[in-house]
């Protein structure tokens, strides 16, 4: 019934397909993908469908195609990776079912093959897909949420099945899931999802003692104090501000932002060994920057007052904060 | 020393000056689920990478929400590829190792060195390193090592350091299967002009994909080699294929072993992998010279043991477990070849204070347990 669908589906990938071991004929070649993709489907879809999907299922060609953009996108990126531009499809999937990829690191989080059957199901309002993701993905969403305000955490009725109405677009299709094709698995999507979907929502209502402001403030400051705090802050500001734009955001991301030296370089897109390396020289030419802010001051004077007064001991401006900022990214890397 | 409330303070002046930012209109890159998930999963060109960092230096707001997600891990870390001149890195290696067994000689001379942050920063790598945390260790002294002005004395004792950070982070990472991680830190020492051969070893082991318990210099057990608890054998199937890259590290290893024939690390490295490879003499000759190299080398005697048991020759077998539990009791893998090694030949009794032994020195859960259960029918 869908066969002309199914081979349909596989045309635009034929001229790569070709090029990939043991497919010769064109014709013999789809009817194996299409078999292949209908035993997973057998397989994926008998715990979450109320009956499973095979080819006379009216939905059978959305989860097929579905099913075959994971597979082909996996493929696809294997050949380019291998050296001869071939991989068997066979081995690609074993490889994708037990959640391993092919970009670096290679860490899809699950098998994005079955996150695409529970996609699709979960759309088609398949109760036992609903209580699956609910199993699966709860407690994952809840932790989450907990890491971006604690009260999502407490009050996860406030928002998850509006979170699960969002994915699955019962009552506003399409849902979100919708663009999802299994290039990682639903857990690593899902988080990025989650993450701005509670973004863009309110608050619930705080409860009991839950209203304290996240960060209390420090008791006020005296007059002096303030203004002395304030000549350094200046003088700080004045120095990274003529620091290059990609030394900047390095140090942002590092102090500001509270990354990580692995995590600040992903950013950047470089090796940790070379974000660390930056660091270093970025570190070296704000001291060297400040350095000459302070000695070019015109309010010497005061600065010289503000160091006694805030530092008693006064020494290298310069020089103690380039150590503390070496010092608190150790403390934030043993964290 | 500044006190701690300076150390703020002046941290504090950093901060506020480096926020002090306005947030410019949208569109945010942040509030894109899809473009952030293609950035993930390393998708988007170079064109839009570099559009996406011009954007994050200029917008507080979007780096905020970003660093949120990814210290929440909402959103996984994208992939970047370490550029690795591979033929000028194989040149550098060969002409290097040699003055990186200089270099490792030198860790124990005693060091001097004028007034200067260098010491200072070399104290603080030392401490990282005391606490446990080499990749700042690590970080800390390729600082260092790219001033350009350092006495020689300062560098050399730099590149030690350099040389114990990058093998303990190789290590840790190794154990946790990052093994493109330990390439990285491999390929940071090279970038220098430096090898060291342990962290080439953990290189190896790592190109190999198999994690460090699994591999002679951290472990080596029967387990590994599908042989039950109970001395039986099976077949586990779950070994590495031997295809191209596994024969192109096999003769990468033998011209090393024979370039740098008294590293221990390399020697039973190699002796392992022929193991793998079913080829018991050429192992067997390359434990023994771990053995001359160093006869009271625990690892080599329980590989000895190994290659003996998969020949079918449990009591030399026996006595090569047995040698290593003596050398090291508090080999988990000594002990749980010798409790194997017993049932195999019908020694159950004799098996049992090894097999507690075993259960104590192990975190494993699991195996506790199958030891447990084995006990018990024992009993």
């Amino acid at each position: 019934m869908h066969t002309a669908r199914i081979a349909e589906m596989f045309e635009n990938d034929k001229q790569w397909l070709l090029r990939q071991p043991e497919i010769n004929s064109w014709e013999r070649a789809c009817a194996c993908l299409a078999e292949q993709l209908e035993r997973w489907l057998r397989e994926y879809s008998k715990p979450l469908c109320e009956q499973v999907v095979a080819e006379k299922h009216p939905e059978y060609p959305s989860y097929v195609n579905r099913l075959w953009r994971c597979w082909g996108y996996h493929w696809l990126q294997a050949a380019g990776k291998s050296p001869d531009g071939k991989i068997r499809g066979q081995e690609v999937a074993e490889r994708i079912r037990a959640g391993k990829g092919y970009s670096r690191g290679g860490r899809l989080g699950g098998d994005p093959l079955r996150d695409v059957v529970l996609a699709v199901a979960l759309g088609m309002k398949e109760n036992e897909a609903a209580i699956c993701f609910q199993t699966d993905y709860y407690d994952f969403s809840r932790h989450l949420a907990g890491k971006q305000n604690h009260r999502f955490m407490h009050d996860v009725d406030d928002w998850w099945n509006e979170f699960v109405d969002f994915l699955a677009g019962y009552t506003q299709p399409p849902g979100k899931l919708e663009r999802f094709i299994g290039k990682c698995a639903l857990r690593n999507w899902l988080g990025t999802v989650l993450w701005n979907f509670l973004r863009r929502r309110p608050l619930p209502e705080g409860i009991n003692g839950d209203d304290l402001p996240d960060n209390p403030t420090s008791p006020a400051d005296d007059v002096a104090r303030q203004e002395c705090l304030a000549l350094f802050t200046r003088l700080v500001a004045e120095a990274f501000d003529k620091l290059p734009k990609d030394d900047r955001l390095l140090l942002r991301l590092l102090y500001v932002d509270g990354l990580q030296l692995k995590q600040a370089a992903a950013v950047i897109g470089v090796v940790p060994g070379q974000a660390s390396r930056r660091r270093g020289r970025a570190i070296q030419r704000f001291q060297q920057l400040l350095s000459e802010q302070v000695a070019d001051s015109e309010r010497e004077e005061s600065y010289q007052d503000c160091l006694q007064y805030l530092m008693e001991d006064p020494r290298d401006f310069a020089v103690a904060l380039c150590d503390i900022l070496e010092d608190s990214l150790a403390e934030e890397d043993v964290q | 020393m500044n006190s701690p409330d300076k150390d703020e303070l002046l941290l504090n002046a950093f901060k506020s000056a480096a926020t002090g930012q306005e947030t410019p209109d949208g569109p945010h890159v942040v509030d894109d689920d899809e473009q952030l998930i293609s950035w993930s999963l390393g998708e988007i060109d170079a064109r839009r990478q570099s559009e996406l960092r011009d954007h994050l230096a200029d917008c507080p707001y979007c780096r905020k929400e970003l660093a949120a997600m990814i210290r929440a891990g909402a959103l996984k870390l994208p992939p970047v590829e370490a550029v690795v001149p591979v033929r000028r890195f194989w040149h550098r290696r060969n002409l290097i190792w040699a003055t990186a067994a200089a270099a490792t000689l030198m860790i124990g001379i005693v060091w001097t060195m004028s007034d200067n942050g260098s010491q200072r920063i070399l104290a603080m790598v030392e401490k990282d390193l005391g606490a446990g945390n080499p990749a700042a260790a690590m970080d800390r002294v390729e600082t260092l090592l790219d001033e350009e002005e350092l006495d020689a004395n300062t560098r050399q004792k730099a590149q030690g350091l350099l040389e114990e950070s990058g093998y303990r982070l190789a290590r840790k990472n190794l154990r946790s299967g990052d093994f493109q991680e330990v390439l990285d830190v491999e390929h940071r020492t090279a970038e220098r002009g430096l090898s060291f051969s342990r962290l080439s070893s953990l290189r190896l082991q790592a190109e190999r994909g198999i994690p460090a318990e699994h591999a002679l210099t951290q472990s080596g057990n029967l387990l590994d080699y599908g042989y039950e608890l109970s001395g039986q054998s099976y077949n586990k199937g779950a070994f590495p294929t031997f295809d191209e890259t596994t024969q192109r590290i096999r003769k990468e290893l033998a011209e090393a072993v024979k370039k740098y024939p008294d590293s221990l690390d390399l020697r039973l490295n190699y002796a392992q992998l022929l193991l793998e490879e079913n080829e018991y003499k050429a192992a067997e000759e390359q434990f023994n010279t771990a053995l001359r190299l160093d006869e009271k080398n625990a690892l080599a005697h329980v590989g000895l043991g190994l290659v003996r048991y998969h020949r079918e020759q449990h009591d030399d077998a026996l006595k090569s477990f047995v040698e290593a539990t003596a050398l090291d009791p508090t080999s988990f893998d000594a002990q749980l070849n010798t409790a194997i090694c017993l049932e195999r030949i019908g020694r159950s009794d004799e098996a049992i204070p090894y097999w507690r032994k075993a259960n104590e020195l192990t975190g494993d859960t699991k195996m506790k347990r199958r030891i447990k259960e084995l006990l018990s029918a024992v009993n």
